[in-house]
């Protein structure tokens, strides 16, 4: 599944530290993400979608 | 609202205080079990297999502690510890691993089963057998309960 946190968390000029800090995760977790090596659960999609005010599928592309 | 609940709203760090304090409190069992039993291996009133077996409870326990007291202390190092306990990836990284190293196991344990037969070794080939059945059956219960569970 890809997504667009990088993009949207560089536009919000969020640093990849704090944004993990933010979710309470790791931050090799965030970049795992950003990269598309790890799924995310589905409360950290929802958690990561409202902090950035959009609805998950906004955030994230799934792919069949 | 009752009195152990009352306690167990004081928290450190992720962990509630009495966990922390139950925890503290197994990591000195630890060092006073590892230390009593390396005190009568030495006097000759037990085997000298278990002054080993205190060794490690000595070490693990005595690590656990110091662990405990940089957790309790240490607000960044309590900051780093709960985030990495509770982080998503790492523990489908964990599950993922325990998954893996029981396929392995399994593969070994039966590859050696093959070979100590061959080799004639009875007594090895069928600790070894025994080792994948019991693995399996243990996969088969855990598979029985999760199934239930969820």
């Amino acid at each position: 599944m890809k997504n667009r946190i990088e993009e949207i968390r560089a536009k919000q000029g969020i640093r990849q530290d704090d944004f993990a800090k933010l979710m309470g995760v790791s931050r090799q977790t965030i970049s795992s993400l950003e990269n598309g090596r790890y799924n995310p659960s589905i409360l950290l999609a929802y958690k990561i979608a409202k902090y950035f005010g959009m609805d998950i599928e906004e955030v994230f592309i799934f792919e069949e | 609202m009752k009195n152990n609940e009352k306690k167990d709203l004081t928290e450190i760090g992720g962990m509630k205080l009495n966990n922390y304090n139950q925890k503290a409190a197994f990591s000195i069992i630890w060092v006073i079990l590892g230390a009593m039993l390396i005190a009568l291996s030495c006097t000759g009133w037990i085997d000298e297999f278990w002054s080993g077996m205190g060794g490690a409870l000595l070490f693990v326990g005595i690590l656990q502690l110091v662990r405990h007291v940089k957790y309790y202390r240490n607000e960044d190092y309590r900051e780093k510890f709960d985030t990495e306990v509770s982080d998503e990836r790492n523990r489908f990284i964990s599950t993922k691993a325990w998954a893996w190293a029981g396929y392995a196991f399994v593969l070994v344990a039966a590859l050696a089963t093959i070979a100590f037969k061959l080799a004639g070794q009875e007594t090895l080939m069928m600790a070894s057998a025994m080792s994948v059945c019991l693995l399996i059956v243990l996969y088969w219960i855990s598979y029985i309960v999760l199934k239930k569970k969820y």
